[in-house]
Parts: structure tokens; sequence; C-alpha cells
């Protein structure tokens, strides 16, 4: 019951929050869901004191621990994209350069997680979510980064630069997880990264499988519905009075004559 | 083969590749797959379907809203959510799908809904790297001209 009071209700407020802000048309129910989220999130990342004896609170924990380099992480390429060469909008030279120093502080923050002793630890433990998250963003990075290089290079004109700098990306979170693999963390074992590894391609796999099933019975609802509907009353073709009378319409208007 | 078709399979095989390729990486050092994987696997696939499911679900009332708020498309994705959870609640009662930390169906659905959301977070995390890379890599360039004469 205090779970459900000070985990899942936030919890669900913070999606619902979220969704509700992005899709609702009113400035009013938009302003209050993002502090229904907001409220929710703050309560999410106390739930660690709040419900200590919950083991949902340690995802409140992780979502403690993470949200400080991510968010530097994020800002940090939010100001570095705004400060290059944009058409409106452009940020000064000097936040590109905050912009760099956010970008190196997060991914040393994140990389200090690993491979240093600021593992998130709970009750003395490895916080369970960690060897969830971790793993998984590093091989959707790699992935993805991957992708984008490539995606420039085939889909863009003359991307070969770009492209390069997000195969270095790619190579470097591909490195990241090679070596966790390889070579023991203060917290962390390669042997547990390795089996944190195999778990967090299952739960992409799982993942993946379980959207596109949902998404086929969502287009097979619709098409189910769909060809069930009556064909729509198609008109008759236009007369020889209408053609007539549309032909005078259309004289009227070009030509130039009038002017 | 078209040329799209085959830039599109290009790009899927540039997404999977480095993810393949740890895994090589992971079974050359001795890694084997457990059964622990296969109840992940199983987990996030059932948890996926339906959370997905429901999503889409409440999707559907938009779709509702283009076409005279029918009830027929609305009522069939309701059966197809509710049956994922039947579904999942089964599977999951069965006890080969229990992950050992996890002792009854309900810590173990809501163990699998918190898991969902901390993936979704590291997807976002992931996904802001390589859109937010490439647009720094892009803006990061000097302007290109289009036309010699402008």
């Amino acid at each position: 019951m205090q779970a459900a009071l000070w985990f899942w209700l936030p919890a669900i407020a913070v999606v619902v929050g979220t969704g509700t802000a992005l899709s609702s048309k009113s400035d009013l129910i938009k302003r209050v869901s993002k502090i229904i989220a907001a409220i929710g999130f703050v309560m999410v990342l106390f739930s660690p004191v709040t419900v200590p004896e919950s083991p949902s609170s340690a995802a409140g924990h992780l979502l403690g621990s993470i949200v400080g380099p991510c968010a530097l992480l994020a800002t940090g390429i939010y100001l570095l994209a705004f400060s290059g060469n944009v058409e409106v909008g452009k940020l000064s030279s000097t936040d590109r350069k905050v912009g760099s120093a956010c970008t190196f502080l997060g991914l040393v923050w994140l990389e200090g997680m690993h491979w240093w002793t600021w593992t998130p630890m709970m009750n003395g433990e490895i916080n369970p979510y960690w060897l969830v998250f971790w793993p998984t963003f590093l091989l959707l990075s790699t992935g993805l980064s991957s992708g984008a290089a490539f995606s420039l290079r085939y889909l863009g004109d003359s991307r070969e630069q770009e492209s390069n700098f997000m195969l270095v990306i790619s190579s470097l979170t591909f490195t990241l997880t090679a070596l966790g693999m390889i070579l023991d963390g203060p917290n962390i074992s390669a042997e547990i990264f390795r089996d944190s590894f195999w778990l967090a391609v299952s739960d992409i796999f799982g993942l993946g499988l379980g959207v596109g099933l949902s998404i086929i019975v969502f287009a097979f609802v619709i098409w189910v519905y769909e060809s069930s509907l009556p064909p729509t009353k198609s008109l008759d073709a236009p007369s020889q009075q209408e053609l007539v009378q549309a032909s005078s319409i259309v004289a009227k208007h070009i030509g130039g004559e009038q002017e | 083969m078209s040329d799209v078709s085959k830039t599109w399979k290009i790009i899927i095989m540039a997404i999977s590749a480095p993810p393949l390729l740890l895994m090589i990486i992971a079974v050359i050092l001795g890694d084997e797959i457990t059964g622990q994987s296969f109840k992940r696997f199983a987990n996030a696939l059932i948890t996926g379907y339906t959370f997905s499911a429901g999503l889409l679900f409440i999707n559907m009332f938009f779709y509702a809203d283009s076409r005279h708020r029918p009830l027929a498309p609305l009522f069939g994705m309701m059966l197809a959510t509710i049956f994922g959870s039947l579904i999942t609640l089964w599977l999951l009662s069965q006890g080969d799908l229990l992950l050992e930390e996890n002792g009854s169906v309900r810590a173990q659905v809501l163990s699998n809904i918190v898991r969902i959301l901390v993936s979704l977070v590291a997807l976002i995390m992931a996904v802001a790297v390589a859109v937010g890379g490439t647009f720094v890599a892009i803006t990061s360039r000097p302007k290109r001209k289009l036309f010699e004469e402008e």
C-alpha cells in the first residue's frame, strides 16, 4: 500500500502528465500536466527515502543517480548543436564551450559509475537497475550511432565528414562495452557485466518483438474496421452543360486580358 | 533490387552489426546463453506487448476522433490489450517465467514494468546521443554553398 502511494502513483503521474502535456491543445491543461509530472518525478526520486522497503524504490534510486549526468549530457548536446551553423536562434561561442564541458563531464560521470567508485549502490549492493540501464544504453548507442553514420553517408549529400564523426561515437561506445566485458571495474566485474549484457540483449529483443506484435495487432484491427466500411459514393461524371460552365469560369480567370 | 531498398538494408545492417559483434565477443569470452536470458526475453516480450497495446489503445481514441467515433476498433484494441494482460498473468502464474528475485506473480509484473521503464530511459538517452550527435556534426561544419551565385 505504501509503495502504491509513494512510488506507483507518482510514477503513473509522470507518464500520464508527460503524455497529456505533449498531446493536449489547451494551455491550462498543458501547464497543470507539467506540474503533475514534475511533482510525480520528484516523488519517484524520493521513493528510496519514503518507501525504502519496496524493491521498486531501486528505480527511484537509479533515476536520482543518473539524472545529473544525463541532464549534463542532454544540455551539452543541445548547446553544441545550437551554437553551430544554424539559421535561427544561434547560441554564442561561450555556450559552445559550456556545451563541450557539459558533454565531457556527463560522459566522465557516467563512465565513473562503471570504471570508478561512483556506481549507484543501495544497501551495500549494486543497484540492480543500473545493470539494466548501462548495458542497454551502451548497446543501443553503438547500434544507433552506427545507423546514423551510414544514414548520413547513403542518404545525405557529401556528408562523409559527419558520418565519420558518428562512426567515432559508435566505435567509442563499442570499445567501452567490449572493455567492460574483459576488464573488471572496482564494483562491477567483467563477468557480472557480461551477464548483464546478455540480459540487456534479451530485454531489447523481447521488447522489440512485443512492441512489433502489438503494432501488427493495431494495424490488423484498423484494417478489419476499414475494410468493413461501405465503399464511398463516387460522383457522376460532369455533364456537357457543367463542362461549358466550368470552362467559361476558367477562361475568365486566365489570359490577363482585363489587366 | 531498387537503390532505396538497398540503402535501407545497409542502414539496418549498420544498426545491427555492432551489437552482433559484441555478442560474438561475449561468446568468444566463454559465455553461454543461460535460462535466465530466455526468461528475461519472455518477460520482456509479454510486458512489451501489453504495455505497447495499452498505449495504442489510448491512441485509438485519436483515430476514433477522425472517424465519427466508431466503437468497433476501440473494442478490438481493448480486447487485444486485455488478451495480452491475461496471457501475461497466466504465463507468469505457471511459475516457469518467474525470475529468481521475484516470488509472486504480482512482484514479477511490477518488476517487469519497472524494468521496461528503465530500458525506455536508456533508449531515450541512446537516441539523444545518436540524433544529437548527428545534429552536432551537421551544424559544426561551415555553411555549404548551394549555388555558385550565392
